[in-house]
C-alpha cells in the first residue's frame, strides 16, 4: 500500500469545478511533479491535502490514516508540511525565528514553563535552536539567522520557507513554485536541494512546478492536471512525449489539427 | 484587516532579549526601587497609577501586539477585575492576596467568554465586538447596584497584607512594583522564546502558515484572551483597591481606547514598548498641565486642549513613527552601536529611502 492515498477526489467552489475524480498515490520518499495550465487545479489539490478547502468527495488517506475532515492543524501532527506560492514568513521575526515556527509541535513546554523561561523550557529551547541552525546551515542559510524575515532577499525567504517546513524532519512536504521568482541557476541548485532532502530525511516530496528543467530533473513522476481532471500521469520522459499533454500546454499542432 | 507592528517597508527586527538588555535592567532596577524615597506624595501617587497602566498595556499587548486582536473593550476586563476583587474582600472578607489572582482568574474567564464569538471575527468587526462587550459589562455594573453600587461607585477597602495596612502611596509603590516587573518578564519570556509566543506571532502574521505548522487557531486566540484579560483582571484589583472607590465612569470606553493608544503610540508586540507608551501615554496629562501654563491666554482657557494634544500626539505617531517609540529606540541604538561608521546604515532607516522603495512597487 502506497504512503499517501488520494482517492477520487473532487472539489468545487459554488459552481466552478475545482477538481472532479483525481486520484493519485505517493510512495515514501518519492518526489511527485504536478503540472498543468493555469487554473487546472494544482493548488487546489495541494490546499486539499493540507486541509485549506473543503472536499466535496473522494478521501485523502495517509499512511492509511483517513484525512479527508481532519483540522489543517491535526494534519500537521502527522509529518505534512508546506511552503506557501506567496511566501507566508513572520516579516518582523528574525529567520531563526521563522525556523523555529516550524518546531511547534515538537516543542513541548506549558505556559508556566514558558513564562519562566527556566529549566525545560530553556533546555527545549536550545535543542530547538541547535536543530534549527543545523538545517540553516544545510540550506546555506545560516548567514541571516538575525535578520528580518520580511528584509531578506526573495530567493533568501524562499529558502528560509523551505528550512522551516523541512526542520520539524516531516514526511511529507508540499512544495507550491518553489522556484518562482528564481533565475535558472538559482533554480538548479534548488534541484539539488530538493534531491538532497529526499535522500537526507526520505520525506516524500509534492511540488506544484512551471519550470520544466526543473520538474523533468528531479522528479520520479509527473502528474498532469488540465481542467480539474488527471490527464496524464508517468515518469517523466513519458510524459514530454505525450501528445495529450503536448495538446494541453501548447495547443494542437498544425498538422494534427488538419489531419 | 491585520495590525502589523510598525511600517510594511520597514523590518525592524523584533528584538530578543540580548545580554546589554539584563545589563539595562539591572541598572534600571536599583533606580525603581529608590525612586519613591525622592518623590511627594503625589508623584508616587502618579507612579502607583503609571505602574497599574504598565500591567494593563503589557497584558493588551499580548492579544493585540503578539496575536493581532484588537480589543476596544478592554476596560470592561480591567472592571471585571476590579468589582470581583472589592467584592471577594468586602462580601466573602478574603485576603487581598487571594482576592487578587483570584480576580485575575475570573477575569480570564470572562476573557473566555469573549473570545468565543469573537474567533469567527477579524479587525475592525473584532473591535466592535470587544466595544459591544465593554457595554455589557457597563450596563452590567449599573444594573446590578446591590452589589456594585451602581451609578455611585463602590468603597472599595485598603489593602491588608498579613494583618499590615497599606495606606499610604509609598507602601503601596513596594506591593505594587515587584508585580509589574514579574508580569512584564513574564510577557517577554512568552514572546521571545516560547512555542506559545511563536504562535502568537504566527497568528498575526499568518494564518494560513501558523495552521499549517500546526497551532490552533481556535485554542491559541482564547489563550491570548485569557492571559491578556489575566493581565486586566489583576491590573483592575490593584486599582480599585489603591484608589479606594469605584465606579462605572473609571472603565469606559475611552480608556479602552486610552490602552490601545499606550500600545500602539509603544510599539506593538514588544513589551518594551507598551512600558514605555504606558508611561508616556498617563503622564501626558502631567506634561500638558505643566505647559499649559506658558501658553496663551485663550488656549489655556479651553477645556479640551488635553484631547486636542492627545490627538495630535496619536497622528504624529501615526505619521513620523508607525513602529512606535520602542522602533524608535531601536533605530538610535543602531545609530549609536555604528556611530563612527553610522552614514552608510543610518541611509537604510532615512524616510526618503522608504518612500522611494514604496514607489517602486
Amino acid at each position: 500500500m502506497s504512503f499517501l492515498e488520494i482517492d477520487n477526489l473532487s472539489v468545487s467552489f459554488g459552481g466552478l469545478k475545482a477538481l472532479t475524480g483525481v486520484s493519485l498515490s505517493v510512495g515514501r520518499g518519492e518526489i511527485l511533479a504536478v503540472v498543468g495550465p493555469n487554473g487546472a487545479g494544482k493548488s487546489t489539490l495541494f490546499n486539499a491535502v493540507n486541509g485549506f478547502v473543503d472536499v466535496q468527495g473522494g478521501s485523502i488517506r495517509l499512511e492509511g490514516k483517513e484525512l479527508t475532515r481532519m483540522a489543517v492543524h491535526k494534519r500537521a501532527t502527522l509529518g505534512i508540511t508546506r511552503t506557501f506560492q506567496n511566501l507566508e514568513l513572520l516579516p518582523f521575526k528574525t529567520a531563526l525565528d521563522n525556523i523555529l515556527m516550524g518546531l511547534h509541535l515538537k516543542i513541548h513546554t506549558g505556559l508556566f514553563s514558558s513564562a519562566i523561561h527556566f529549566g525545560k523550557n530553556r533546555r527545549m529551547e536550545e535543542r530547538a535552536e541547535a536543530e534549527a541552525l543545523g538545517v540553516m546551515s544545510s540550506l546555506g542559510i545560516r548567514f541571516c539567522r538575525d535578520s528580518p524575515a520580511g528584509s531578506l532577499p526573495f530567493v533568501t525567504r524562499r529558502m528560509v520557507e523551505l528550512a522551516r517546513a523541512l526542520v520539524s524532519r516531516p514526511v511529507l512536504m508540499l512544495l507550491d513554485e518553489p522556484s518562482s521568482g528564481m533565475n535558472e541557476q538559482e533554480t538548479r541548485e534548488l534541484g539539488k536541494v530538493i534531491k538532497w532532502i529526499r535522500a537526507e530525511y526520505g520525506t516524500a516530496i509534492i511540488l506544484v512546478e512551471h519550470d520544466m528543467s526543473l520538474v523533468m530533473g528531479i522528479s520520479d513522476r509527473v502528474l498532469v492536471l488540465n481542467f480539474g481532471m488527471k490527464l496524464s500521469e508517468g515518469p517523466p520522459d513519458r510524459i514530454k512525449r505525450d501528445k495529450q499533454v503536448q495538446e494541453a500546454f501548447l495547443g494542437k499542432s498544425y498538422d494534427d489539427a488538419g489531419g | 484587516m491585520s495590525i502589523k507592528s510598525g511600517n510594511s517597508k520597514l523590518y525592524l527586527r523584533e528584538d530578543r532579549e540580548k545580554r546589554s538588555d539584563w545589563i539595562f535592567f539591572i541598572l534600571v532596577l536599583p533606580v525603581i526601587f529608590v525612586l519613591p524615597l525622592f518623590l511627594g506624595s503625589y508623584s508616587t501617587y502618579l507612579c502607583n497609577l503609571v505602574g497599574i497602566y504598565i500591567i494593563i498595556a503589557v497584558g493588551l499587548n499580548i492579544l493585540t501586539g503578539y496575536t493581532g486582536q484588537v480589543s476596544l473593550g478592554h476596560a470592561a476586563f480591567v472592571a471585571c477585575g476590579a468589582y470581583a476583587s472589592a467584592l471577594l474582600v468586602t462580601r466573602l472578607h478574603l485576603s487581598f492576596l487571594i482576592a487578587m489572582p483570584l480576580a485575575g482568574v475570573i477575569t480570564s474567564v470572562a476573557g473566555l467568554i469573549t473570545a468565543i464569538p469573537a474567533l469567527r471575527l477579524k479587525g475592525l468587526y473584532l473591535a466592535i465586538a470587544t466595544m459591544a462587550f465593554s457595554f455589557i459589562v457597563g450596563e452590567a455594573i449599573v444594573a446590578l447596584s446591590d452589589l456594585t453600587g451602581g451609578v455611585g461607585g463602590m468603597f472599595v477597602p485598603n489593602i491588608v497584607v498579613f494583618g499590615y495596612k497599606i495606606s499610604t502611596d509609598r507602601q503601596f509603590f513596594y506591593l505594587l512594583f515587584p508585580l509589574v516587573i514579574l508580569l512584564c518578564l513574564a510577557a517577554k519570556a512568552v514572546g521571545d522564546h516560547s512555542r506559545i509566543g511563536r504562535a502568537f506571532f504566527a497568528i498575526r502574521d499568518s494564518e494560513p502558515a501558523a495552521e499549517a505548522f500546526g497551532v490552533s487557531l481556535t485554542q491559541y486566540k482564547i489563550l491570548a484572551f485569557v492571559l491578556s484579560s489575566f493581565y486586566a483582571g489583576v491590573a483592575g484589583s490593584l486599582l480599585a483597591h489603591y484608589l479606594g472607590m469605584i465606579g462605572p465612569d473609571n472603565f469606559t470606553l475611552m480608556h479602552s481606547i486610552q490602552y490601545i493608544v499606550m500600545v500602539v503610540v509603544g510599539g506593538m508586540g514588544s513589551v518594551a514598548g507598551s512600558i514605555m507608551g504606558a508611561v508616556f501615554i498617563s503622564l501626558l496629562p502631567e506634561g500638558i498641565r505643566i505647559v499649559k501654563d506658558y501658553l496663551p491666554e485663550f488656549l489655556r482657557q479651553e477645556q479640551e486642549l488635553h484631547m486636542v494634544i492627545y490627538a495630535l500626539v496619536m497622528l504624529g505617531f501615526m505619521i513620523f513613527e508607525p513602529s512606535g517609540m520602542y522602533g524608535r529606540w531601536l533605530r538610535i541604538k543602531y545609530y549609536m552601536k555604528r556611530f563612527p561608521f553610522n552614514k552608510k546604515k543610518a541611509r537604510i532607516f532615512k524616510r526618503r529611502e522608504i518612500k522611494y522603495s514604496s514607489a517602486m512597487e
